[in-house]
C-alpha cells in the first residue's frame, strides 16, 4: 500500500512539473473564413493556454499560412505576453494568385526556455468565380456597345442623305429669294 | 419624251450642252457637273450667253465648300441620286436636269451601279415630269453605256 501511495505521489509531482510553463495552442478559424477566394483575408483566433502558469511571461508567437505542399507562403512573428491564457486574432491577406486547395493556418509559441507548442487549422481556397450580376452587366454592356456601333454604322448613310436633303432645301430656298 | 441621252464627239460636247441649256429659257435647271468644276462650267455657260442664275449645280469634281453649291463625290451615286431627287422636289415649276457627262460615272462606279442610278433618276424625273438630258462623249466608254441606253426615252448619237 505504501508503495502505491508513493507511486501516485511521484506521478502527481511529475505532472505539475510538466504543466508548469507548458503552453497549449489552439487555432480556430471561424466558419465564415473557412472557404476563401484568392485575395481574401484569412482570420484565425489563437488561444494560448499556459498550463500551470502563474506569472506573466513573454513568449514568441509565430503565425503562418502553409500551402498544400507544406511550405510557408505567409509568415509573421511577434512577442506577446501571456499569463494563464490569452486570445489573439491574427490574419493575413491571401495572395491574389494563390492556387485553389487546402491550406493551413498555424501558430507556434516559443517561450524563453526554448519549449514550444504548435496549433493549426486548415481552410479551403477555392477558385474565384465571376459574380453572376457582374457577368450579366458585362455581357449586357458588350451587347449594348455592339448594337450602338451597328446603329452608328447603319445610320451613317441615312444621316448623310438627310444632310444632303437639308442642304438642297437651303440652296433652293436662298436662290428663290434672289 | 422626258429623258434623252446625247452621245456626241468630245469636241462638240460643250457646244451641244450650251444649245440644250439655252433651249430651256427661263426654266430652272439642275446641272450635274462630272467633267468640270462648277466654276469652270458656269464660266463656259456664261460666255455663251446663258443666264446661270436659274441653274443649280451639283459639283462632283471638287470637294471645296462653296456657298450655294452642292459637292458630291462621283463615287457616291446614292447621295447623287438623293441630291437630284431633292432638287426636283424643292424646285417649283418646270425644270430640267443635265448630266455632264454620264460616262464619267463609269470611271468611279461599276456599270451595274451606273445603270441602277440612271434608272432611278430617269424614273423619278418621269414621275415629276422633269426633262433629263444626259451627255456622253463618243469616245469615252461608249460601249459601257449599252446597259444604260434602255433607261432613256431617246438616245441621240451625233
Amino acid at each position: 500500500m505504501k508503495r502505491i501511495v508513493f507511486l501516485i505521489f511521484i506521478i502527481l509531482l511529475t505532472n505539475v512539473v510538466v504543466a508548469q510553463g507548458n503552453f497549449n495552442v489552439i487555432v480556430d478559424i471561424p466558419k465564415s473564413y473557412s472557404i476563401l477566394k484568392p485575395g481574401d483575408e484569412i482570420i484565425a483566433s489563437i488561444k494560448l493556454i499556459n498550463l500551470g502558469g502563474t506569472k506573466r511571461e513573454d513568449v514568441t508567437l509565430e503565425c503562418w499560412v502553409s500551402e498544400p505542399g507544406g511550405s510557408k507562403i505567409l509568415k509573421r512573428t511577434e512577442t506577446v505576453a501571456v499569463e494563464t491564457q490569452a486570445n489573439f486574432v491574427r490574419g493575413f491577406n491571401l495572395p491574389k494568385d494563390i492556387e485553389p486547395g487546402t491550406y493551413k493556418f498555424s501558430a507556434k509559441i516559443t517561450y524563453s526556455n526554448g519549449n514550444h507548442a504548435t496549433g493549426e487549422h486548415s481552410f479551403q481556397v477555392v477558385e474565384k468565380k465571376l459574380n453572376t450580376n457582374n457577368y450579366y452587366i458585362i455581357i449586357g454592356s458588350v451587347i449594348l456597345l455592339v448594337i450602338i456601333i451597328i446603329v452608328l454604322i447603319k445610320s451613317k448613310p441615312i444621316i448623310e442623305k438627310l444632310k444632303i436633303r437639308h442642304e438642297v432645301a437651303k440652296i433652293v430656298k436662298e436662290r428663290m429669294k434672289e | 419624251m422626258t429623258s434623252l441621252l446625247i452621245i456626241t464627239p468630245v469636241e462638240k460636247l460643250q457646244e451641244k450642252i450650251n444649245s440644250v441649256v439655252k433651249s430651256f429659257k427661263n426654266t430652272y435647271g439642275i446641272y450635274v457637273s462630272l467633267n468640270k468644276t462648277q466654276k469652270s462650267t458656269e464660266s463656259v455657260l456664261k460666255k455663251s450667253g446663258i443666264n446661270t442664275k436659274k441653274l443649280f449645280f451639283i459639283d462632283c469634281v471638287t470637294d471645296k465648300n462653296v456657298e450655294g453649291i452642292l459637292h458630291i463625290p462621283p463615287d457616291r451615286l446614292d447621295l447623287l441620286s438623293v441630291a437630284i431627287n431633292s432638287f426636283i422636289r424643292c424646285i417649283k415649276g418646270d425644270k430640267f436636269l443635265i448630266i455632264d457627262s454620264l460616262a464619267t460615272l463609269l470611271i468611279y462606279n461599276s456599270e451595274n451601279n451606273v445603270a441602277k442610278f440612271a434608272k432611278e433618276v430617269t424614273e423619278y424625273a418621269a414621275q415629276k415630269n422633269v426633262k433629263v438630258i444626259a451627255f456622253s462623249p463618243k469616245t469615252q466608254g461608249e460601249e459601257l453605256l449599252n446597259k444604260i441606253f434602255n433607261f432613256f426615252d431617246k438616245v441621240e448619237k451625233k
